[in-house]
């Protein structure tokens, strides 16, 4: 193997020993402890689910806790126990060294588990693991996860878009704690996870007047085109709003509305050069593929892009089956619809019609649930 | 697409930019597309790959997106120059659309080592070049038999390069959409609106570069001015007067002629509601009163200007229009402005040469030969006192032979300049050019620094040194330092510096086989000055640069399959 360690020893001619270092203290009054580690320094490390992986190996094992370590510029670990930040390296390897187990990017904190011979998970994407993986210890302890990739080869690459990190499965990571803490595997079975999951955004569908404040909001004209319900909406929101008509004036007078996304398969001149002229961002989706040429030629200023409604659901359906499946669906989205705030479209509209979630599927986490 | 189509990749800055390249790229393959004999196909310079960029017609961006070129070409002013003209992702873009004809249309330079990919021999291709200055530069020279047809902008340079004996270069002037550049009836009014009734109106619209010739059109002015102080006059720099690295302080060189910021007027636009306005240049990012956009107004730049209506009527506010510069491929604008019923004085070099004289509409502005320091290429720097002169002789030129001059100068754009002329020239040339050939390479070097670190060196003789350099990151200096016992072990009678940044000391600092941890530098990449060559002794006895196979060349990974034949461990 062609581990970064016998790349430095043999260069220096010598055998690998063991780091001498001594942690420094750092008070900690739990026991029974897990250290767990994100690294946002390098993007394409960040794993994006590690709340998810609490959340399951809780589910089992209630008691153990999550201590998440770092200097405190990491992105907050949501469900971790508490996150212990630090003033310098030697007191986070105080951390690791009293705890039972450490979690984490492939990172310092993972080679300091290591020196200390403690149980380790450690996920790898964009190299090799085989490069940089633990090294002191035994090997038993530690459990290393390497992302498929898609089939791909590792990008090294320290920004990914789509982050190929991302496609180990929460579960993946949580069993592996599991099996590290001797216990069952959680059953669990994530069958889609979209790559805009954690985008925070509130829809509303205005068949009332729903009171949202301080949000960025999405008003989906497109779904139920009503605008005497949305007035209120634009004093203290910021507002984008997605319609397949023109608007009336009146309505893109108000302030606040940072970008209106036009679905047509021929774009009204008049509306688009009014929308202009009011300073707003104005996004035009050619609806007919056929069109798209002749409205990109009259409407040459603008960009156009091409959004097929068919073509969306058929990409979708190819990357999750969900036929027979009782799945479950997690999103951070929110849908105002009938009265109440739903976590997608599909819930908004009662489950009725599975094509909402192919239209939404880049927002959702979708699994199934082994143990219940 | 019918097959018999002719399929044309027109490589330029990507349409929708506001430069001289990029407007002609938007007038050619608007035009070009409606053509039934012609598919075009578009490779925009300066706009990422990967991207649907909007255009009617099929386009690719041609800016790398792999990370990992970014990451090698940021460091690197001439990859990236070569990145920003297309250099990495034609061929990809080649291959993919399988032209009959590639047409490039930029500065020359930007094609550099096209001739070694391996797609050029294959394809025809027309070079649509500016070339500015006297003497022709060696790339042209060299690059001509090495395309099918080499065009230039301007007429100087094709007869500059036939008497080279390049015979077949032909001029095509670069496409100017004059449609909608035209005197307006209420062009009172408009003058009204901002202020300028009653006031002789120099302009000069131009994108701020040092080839601009500001200060001597800023003393010309004041001379103008000094000499007519009856005349009620402003000049008006439609321009991006933010940009002082790569072009004029224009501010500083009013305080320093001594003109009043009031006598200058800048365009700004709104980038939300492209709403523009005409006043003394105030700083950027200001709010509009138009849209009441907050920090949206700014003077015009590379990415954003006016629309054409609205440069139009920018034109329209002017009595005169005046271009110094020291060369140029074509200078869109004075065409512009002719078309927009302005007499154009224009510096009667380089490009001038196509639209100074009287016969063009224009009336040349005298000016002195120089030197680029750089390049040794002759540029002119236009003479304050001709720019007074033909102001003045604008200012006093009675009605008649002013309508005869402009008259001349709107039939002269619409003859030459036109882009139904430009296309119809292209076209022939897409359909005649035939199949030549040829091929070369060039590597840039890394200049070491010095670095002095004998103070931190000294207690040890130099024979008893060992360096180990590791300048990052905080696992690898971990791992090295599970390797300093047996290093010492090995060398038991010398000591061991080990260098690394500052914030890995931590990782290092406890090791008690370790003399010394010193702070690393740049210079330290350098064996040759750590270890010694000819007079330099050298730094260590002996040096290690582990990190050199896993940061710098990256050459261990062996997709992790590699062996070793003996215990590590």
């Amino acid at each position: 193997m062609s581990h970064l360690a016998e790349v430095y020893a043999k260069d220096l001619g010598v055998r690998i020993g063991e780091p001498v270092f001594k942690p420094h203290f750092f008070p900690i009054l739990e026991s029974d402890y897990i250290t767990i580690h994100t690294d946002n320094k390098v993007s394409s490390k960040e794993y994006d689910y590690w709340e998810e992986v609490i959340l399951i190996v809780k589910k089992s094992c209630p008691k153990i806790k999550f201590i998440q370590i770092g200097s405190g510029k990491e992105p907050i670990i949501k469900n971790a126990d508490r996150f212990a930040k630090t003033n310098s390296i030697k007191q986070s390897a105080y951390i690791i060294k009293n705890g039972i187990m450490h979690v984490g990017t492939d990172s310092l904190p993972v080679h300091i588990a290591s020196s200390f011979k403690k149980k380790i998970v450690s996920i790898y994407s964009h190299t090799h693991s085989t490069t940089c993986n633990p090294i002191w210890g035994n090997a038993e302890d530690s459990i290393i996860i390497e992302s498929h990739r898609d089939g791909k080869k590792p990008s090294f690459s320290l920004k990914e878009n789509p982050k190929t990190i991302n496609l180990i499965n929460p579960e993946q990571i949580a069993d592996a704690i599991l099996k590290n803490l001797n216990e069952t595997s959680s059953g669990r079975e994530t069958l889609f996870i979209g790559n805009k999951y954690k985008n925070k955004i509130t829809h509303v569908i205005p068949d009332k007047k729903y009171d949202c404040v301080d949000k960025n909001i999405i008003i989906r004209l497109d779904l139920l085109h009503n605008e005497d319900n949305i007035s209120h909406l634009f004093s203290q929101n910021k507002v984008s709003i997605v319609t397949k008509k023109i608007l009336s004036e009146e309505t893109i007078s108000y302030k606040n509305i940072q970008v209106i996304n036009y679905f047509s398969d021929s774009f009204n001149e008049d509306f688009v050069n009014l929308v202009k002229q009011k300073g707003i961002s104005l996004n035009l989706f050619c609806t007919k593929k056929k069109n798209l040429s002749g409205q990109r030629f009259k409407f040459f200023d603008h960009k156009i892009f091409l959004f097929s409604k068919r073509d969306k659901i058929k990409k979708s359906r190819k990357l999750v089956d969900l036929k027979n499946k009782d799945f479950k669906i997690k999103s951070y989205g929110l849908y105002y619809k009938n009265g109440m705030a739903h976590s997608s479209l599909y819930q908004a509209n009662e489950g009725k019609n599975i094509n909402d979630i192919f239209l939404d599927l880049e927002h959702l986490m979708i699994y199934t649930d082994g143990n219940e | 697409m019918s097959h018999s189509k002719i399929k044309v990749l027109v490589q330029s800055n990507y349409c929708r930019m506001v430069t001289g390249f990029g407007k002609n790229m938007k007038n050619i393959l608007l035009a070009l597309h409606q053509d039934p004999e012609i598919e075009v196909v578009e490779a925009a310079n300066g706009v990422p790959s990967g991207r649907d960029i909007g255009t009617p017609w099929e386009s690719y961006g041609t800016y790398p997106s792999d990370p990992r070129i970014l990451g090698a070409i940021e460091k690197d002013p001439t990859k990236k120059r070569a990145a920003q003209y297309g250099f990495y992702n034609i061929d990809k873009i080649v291959e993919e659309v399988k032209p009959d004809v590639f047409l490039g249309i930029e500065d020359v330079w930007a094609f550099r080592e096209y001739e070694k990919k391996e797609w050029w021999n294959k394809t025809k291709k027309i070079i649509w070049t500016t070339l500015d200055s006297l003497p022709i530069l060696d790339q042209a020279l060299q690059m001509e038999p090495k395309c099918d047809q080499m065009l230039v902008w301007a007429s100087f340079a094709e007869k500059a390069m036939k008497d080279l004996g390049h015979k077949t270069v032909e001029t095509v002037h670069g496409a100017v959409d004059y449609s909608h550049f035209k005197p307006l009836e209420n062009r009172d009014e408009l003058r009204n609106l901002h202020g300028l009734d009653n006031t002789f109106v120099i302009g000069f619209v131009f994108k701020n570069q040092l080839r601009k010739s500001v200060p001597n059109l800023l003393e010309g002015f004041k001379k103008f001015k000094e000499g007519n102080p009856e005349v009620s006059t402003k000049l008006l720099l439609h321009t991006d007067w933010g940009e002082k690295q790569m072009g004029w302080d224009i501010p500083r060189y009013l305080k320093e002629k001594g003109l009043d910021n009031g006598e200058v007027l800048a365009t700004y636009v709104c980038h939300k509601c492209d709403d523009y306005f005409v006043q003394p240049y105030s700083g950027e990012d200001k709010d509009c009163s138009s849209c009441g956009g907050q920090k949206s107004v700014k003077t015009k730049n590379s990415s954003k200007g006016v629309g054409e209506k609205e440069l139009n009527e920018i034109y329209n506010l002017m009595d005169v229009y005046c271009h110094p510069f020291t060369s140029g491929g074509q200078e869109l604008p004075i065409q512009e402005a002719k078309a927009a019923g302005l007499i154009t004085l224009v510096t009667d070099y380089s490009c001038g040469t196509d639209s100074a004289y009287e016969h063009q509409g224009g009336l040349p502005l005298a000016w002195n030969e120089y030197r680029e320091p750089s390049t040794q290429f002759i540029k002119a720097t236009t003479c304050p006192d001709s720019i007074h002169e033909r102001l003045k002789q604008v200012y006093t030129m009675d009605e008649e032979s002013k309508s005869r001059l402009i008259k001349t100068g709107e039939q002269y754009v619409k003859e030459k300049f036109s882009v139904q002329s430009t296309v119809e020239k292209l076209k022939s040339f897409i359909k005649t050019v035939e199949l030549k050939k040829q091929a070369k390479e060039e590597v840039t070097k890394k200049e070491v620094k010095k670095f002095d670190i004998e103070e931190l060196l000294k207690e040890v003789p130099l024979k008893d040194r060992i360096g180990v350099i590791l300048p990052r990151s905080a696992g690898d200096v971990l791992i090295a330092n599970s390797l300093m016992e047996n290093l010492q072990e090995l060398y038991p009678d010398k000591k061991i510096f080990f260098s690394t940044n500052t914030e890995f000391f931590d990782l290092i600092n406890d090791n008690p086989f370790v003399y010394k941890v010193i702070p690393y530098s740049e210079s330290f990449e350098n064996l040759y000055l750590l270890e010694g060559q000819n007079n330099h002794e050298g730094l260590f006895d002996i040096a290690f640069l582990p990190h050199c196979m896993t940061q710098k060349t990256y050459s261990y990974t062996h997709n992790g399959k590699d062996k070793n034949q003996f215990k590590l461990q």
